[in-house]
């Protein structure tokens, strides 16, 4: 199985170092607000897709950050300093093991009001003076290794050259993983392909049946040009899903994400934006089916006890229970002595801390 | 910066308790870090665990009042063979006062305001007699009513038998503040006063 089992953070965004360990195919985060979920998220998403540079206006543009430019890459460092790379690796399931290194592109500019003309006399990973230098970009240099198989590695980059960014894949590279993030943003715009995939695959039951676990009414789902519509039962035209509500658009997107492609790593976060809490339980069932049925791990992040709640409810009563040695908790937070921390729980730990009423947030 | 003290108790009753005798001691309010285990066995848990962990890396003390039970010295090493294994930082207090054994309606036993010791010479009473009573037809001899029980009844006695009054007598509402029903100045609190001085103050 290629998921995540460990994975470690250096230097990206707020974390200095984090280590998550013992990852299982569905896992929560939770955590007080700014303790860095998303950021995990965000790191998985970028080792997953290590060779692929699009990922990183991707992920800054999910946090509404839609310029790239040298402050835009400085916000991936932590402390915003480009002299500690960020690095992030991990051990796969299959034991193999990836690791992505973030390294700024300098450029030594005489005038500072200059900037990016040509890249001549840029290099990678090293500084001297900043203010000397100007960063024109990013590249990412990223290495896999399977068991009894040779090291694979390559560079790409992202550079902003005469003002236009250029994104230069690896062509040596082709990536064996899939994964997919979707952000909390809630505009769910990754939908329309997805099902449309599905729909050609003839698939769109998973779907259908998915959504009438919130919405009985619903009888077909179709994907059009103009977006997705659905047959509801006493409507004789389409209804646009857009005027289904959020909750309906979340849940469809986070179902055909989970069902496009077996063995994937699906990242969503703040799972219940949008969804009232009862839809909560149906999704978290949805959520575990499908994941167990399509070999998929789950990292979604929440800071909502009925997401907790609900989570635990879903594991422990799917097939009797088989799935609860696999699923946890990670609880992200800030601490005074040793900065940010872990701490994992069980569904068994879960149960118990709502039944003694202790925060687990 | 100094962080919380977290005291991890077996259930509500001891929760109640422990919160009233600090609230009475250093007029503080710690009814929130009262952490309340489900049975000293709760401890074990994985959650529970982390609970420590995570006070402890955030500065603060943690504190174990759990009941002593019938062997002192076995409990104690029960419970430092488990903070230990999960590396873990406790202090350790066994109720009734970290010598004997018991729990905490022996303590409770113990501080109740002697003007009503009567009330307890009645429920002796009661005991005896449940003891000596043969009952025709049945074999197994009567069973006496757990020490709860007769806390439980020392308090219902005293409140009257309108609704409002009837809520004081469960665990989690009662008020061991009322000085016509408890004494937390009693001599069999200085142990664990002493223990709570410690950390308090």
């Amino acid at each position: 199985m290629s998921l995540l089992k460990d994975i470690r953070i250096k230097n990206f965004r707020g974390f200095e170092s984090l280590e998550l360990q013992d990852l299982k195919q569905v896992n929560l985060i939770v955590g007080q607000n700014n303790t860095g979920k998303s950021t995990v998220l965000e790191a998985m998403f970028l080792l997953v897709g290590m060779s692929n540079p699009n990922l990183i206006p991707t992920i800054n543009g999910f946090r509404g950050i839609g310029r790239i430019g040298e402050t835009e890459f400085k916000y991936l460092f932590h402390k915003l300093d480009f002299e500690k790379s960020p690095t992030i690796n991990a051990n796969l399931m299959d034991t193999s093991y990836r690791q992505l290194e973030i390294i700024p592109i300098y450029k030594k500019v005489s005038d500072s009001s200059q900037s990016f003309g040509n890249l001549n006399g840029e290099h990678s990973g090293i500084s001297t003076s900043s203010a000397f230098q100007s960063v024109t970009g990013l590249d990412l240099k990223f290495s896999s290794k399977k068991k009894h198989s040779i090291r694979k590695s390559g560079i790409s980059s992202i550079k902003i050259q005469k003002g236009e960014v250029q994104f230069n894949p690896s062509k040596d590279y082709k990536e064996g993983l899939h994964g997919a993030l979707i952000s909390s943003q809630g505009k769910e715009e990754g939908a329309l392909p997805r099902v449309s995939e599905l729909i050609k695959k003839k698939r769109e039951h998973i779907l259908v049946d998915a959504l009438r676990k919130i919405d009985p009414g619903i009888q077909s789902i179709h994907a059009l040009p103009e977006g997705i519509f659905l047959t509801v039962e006493g409507i004789d035209e389409l209804i646009p899903s857009n005027i289904s509500g959020d909750g309906l658009r979340r849940f469809l997107n986070i179902i055909a994400t989970i069902t496009e492609k077996q063995n994937s790593i699906i990242l969503i976060d703040e799972i219940e934006n949008g969804l009232h809490f009862l839809s909560l339980q149906k999704l978290w069932e949805t959520i575990i089916s499908m994941a167990v049925e399509f070999n998929n791990q789950i990292v979604a992040t929440s800071h909502n006890i009925e997401t907790i709640k609900y989570f635990a409810n879903a594991v422990q009563s799917y097939k009797e229970g088989v799935l609860m040695n696999n699923a946890k908790l990670i609880n992200i937070a800030h601490t005074k002595a040793k900065g940010i921390q872990h701490y994992d729980y069980s569904i068994e730990s879960i149960n118990n801390s709502l039944v003694n009423e202790i925060e687990i947030r | 910066m100094a962080g919380s003290i977290k005291i991890f108790v077996e259930g509500e009753a001891d929760e109640k308790f422990i919160s009233d005798y600090i609230s009475y001691l250093y007029e503080i309010d710690i009814s929130e870090d009262v952490i309340k285990l489900g049975g000293w066995e709760g401890i074990k848990d994985g959650g529970m665990i982390n609970q420590f962990k995570k006070n402890t890396d955030n500065l603060g003390t943690n504190l174990i009042i759990i009941d002593a039970d019938s062997d002192v010295e076995e409990r104690r090493l029960t419970i430092r063979s488990i903070i230990d294994k999960n590396e873990i930082t406790a202090s350790l207090f066994l109720l009734p006062n970290n010598a004997e054994e018991g729990d905490l309606e022996t303590l409770l036993e113990r501080i109740i305001n002697g003007h009503n010791s009567q009330i307890f010479d009645c429920w002796e009473k009661y005991e005896y007699c449940l003891s000596e009573i043969n009952i025709e037809g049945r074999v197994k001899p009567l069973t006496i009513p757990a020490k709860k029980s007769k806390i439980y009844s020392y308090i219902e006695a005293l409140v009257d038998d309108s609704n409002a009054q009837k809520k004081l007598i469960k665990d989690p509402n009662r008020n061991y503040k009322n000085t016509e029903h408890w004494n937390l100045e009693s001599d069999s609190l200085s142990d664990l006063h002493g223990f709570f001085d410690s950390v308090f103050n």
